[in-house]
């Protein structure tokens, strides 16, 4: 029965084109730090699409195809792009959760920062604007000093930098 | 002592220049919300609830659109807040519902409106009423969207953001009037439209669009 809602509420459930991530800028951990809300079935349309896999992934439940991280890791590894100083960062996938209505996915991801000097930093959020062009990205940003910033990312404008 | 007094000073200075561009980024949420092409339920209901109105009846326009403001202002928030809950899937249906209901009723009092004074109060007054009624199905709706888009650990904002969210939103709404009320005027004293077949015209391709949307619903 909650498996026929669910599928009912995934089915029903009106298009918001929406993704919402918190970046931390963490200079003790030497990292910047990304929390990233997407939901599930914009999500397994698009990594489809981009890798080529055809099976069914069943992203954020217990039939998840084992390669499903994986997958997921190198769609967000190339549609959100942080560089320092006009150094491109390294992705690294930590892990994901399912959000509280099982409608979306938590996705955790970090880049190293070596140089904690750094005062800029530029981002690239395309995530999911191939699927939609009225996507939008929105992004909270915290930096060490606790400075925070609000930027939205849309498809005519998918780059923005930040500031602390 | 100076020091301390300018640390504190820049803080807050630092404060309120972090909650200005929160707020900006939520009054652009609510006035893109509005305005996306994509997703144009609320643009069709504007567009309805307007289009048979023009500029020397703007106190008539000013009434319908606060009170349809009015409406979606109070579901949005207590939506928001969680003071209630709706099921997304209900709302999804009742939106184009209201459109449709706001479309088919301009059809209907098309020849009334030529009518009798007394007529026409009536007709107002139900359209006060549906635009107050239908704006509070709407606010749900776009609670839907607000809610999406709220970062946890931010609920201490939550009254800004859902101001500035509505603000846009406002903002949206007054863009579409304006190009009602300049469309109405363009196409009835240039191309010298007779009134009632525009408003034929514009609230038959509404109800269209809004079988569409609920045909969308159905798949």
């Amino acid at each position: 029965m909650i498996f026929f809602l669910q599928i009912l509420s995934l089915w029903l459930a009106h298009d918001i084109h929406l993704t919402k991530a918190q970046v931390d800028v963490n200079t003790s951990e030497q990292s910047v730090q990304v929390s990233m809300h997407i939901f599930l079935d914009d999500l397994e349309k698009v990594i489809q699409e981009e890798t080529g896999f055809t099976e069914k992934m069943h992203l954020g439940t217990e039939k998840e195809v084992p390669e499903g991280d994986s997958l997921l890791a190198v769609y967000l590894r190339s549609h959100f792009l942080i560089t320092a100083n006009e150094e491109p960062l390294s992705f690294s996938f930590v892990g994901k959760e399912n959000s509280q209505d099982l409608l979306a996915v938590w996705c955790y991801f970090e880049f190293p920062l070596s140089d904690i000097s750094t005062k800029k930093l530029t981002l690239t959020n395309n995530v999911l604007m191939e699927l939609y062009n009225d996507q939008q990205n929105i992004i909270t940003l915290v930096g060490p000093n606790k400075k925070r910033d609000y930027l939205l990312f849309q498809v005519d404008e998918a780059t923005a930098s930040f500031s602390y | 002592m100076i020091q301390q007094l300018n640390d504190s000073t820049s803080e807050a200075i630092q404060q309120l220049n972090d909650s200005t561009k929160m707020f900006n980024l939520y009054l652009k949420l609510g006035f893109e919300h509005l305005l996306d092409l994509a997703a144009y339920d609320h643009l069709l209901f504007v567009i309805a609830l307007t289009v048979v109105y023009q500029l020397a009846e703007w106190k008539k326009l000013l009434i319908l659109v606060t009170a349809f403001t009015i409406g979606h202002s109070i579901t949005l928030a207590l939506a928001v807040l969680d003071v209630i809950q709706f099921p997304a899937t209900i709302i999804e249906w009742l939106i184009p519902i209201t459109i449709l209901l706001t479309a088919a009723y301009n059809l209907w009092t098309l020849s009334a409106t030529d009518g009798d004074s007394a007529t026409q109060k009536t007709d107002l007054n139900i359209k006060y009423f549906a635009a107050l009624f239908f704006g509070l199905i709407h606010g749900m709706g776009f609670s839907n969207f607000l809610k999406s888009a709220l970062m946890p650990g931010e609920e201490q904002q939550i009254v800004w953001q859902l101001l500035a969210f509505n603000l846009g939103i406002e903002m949206g709404q007054l863009v579409i009037v304006g190009m009602v009320v300049l469309i109405n005027f363009l196409v009835l004293n240039f191309l010298k439209v007779n009134k009632q077949n525009w408003i034929k015209i514009v609230n038959t391709l509404v109800m269209v669009f809004c079988i569409w949307i609920i045909g969308g619903l159905l798949e």
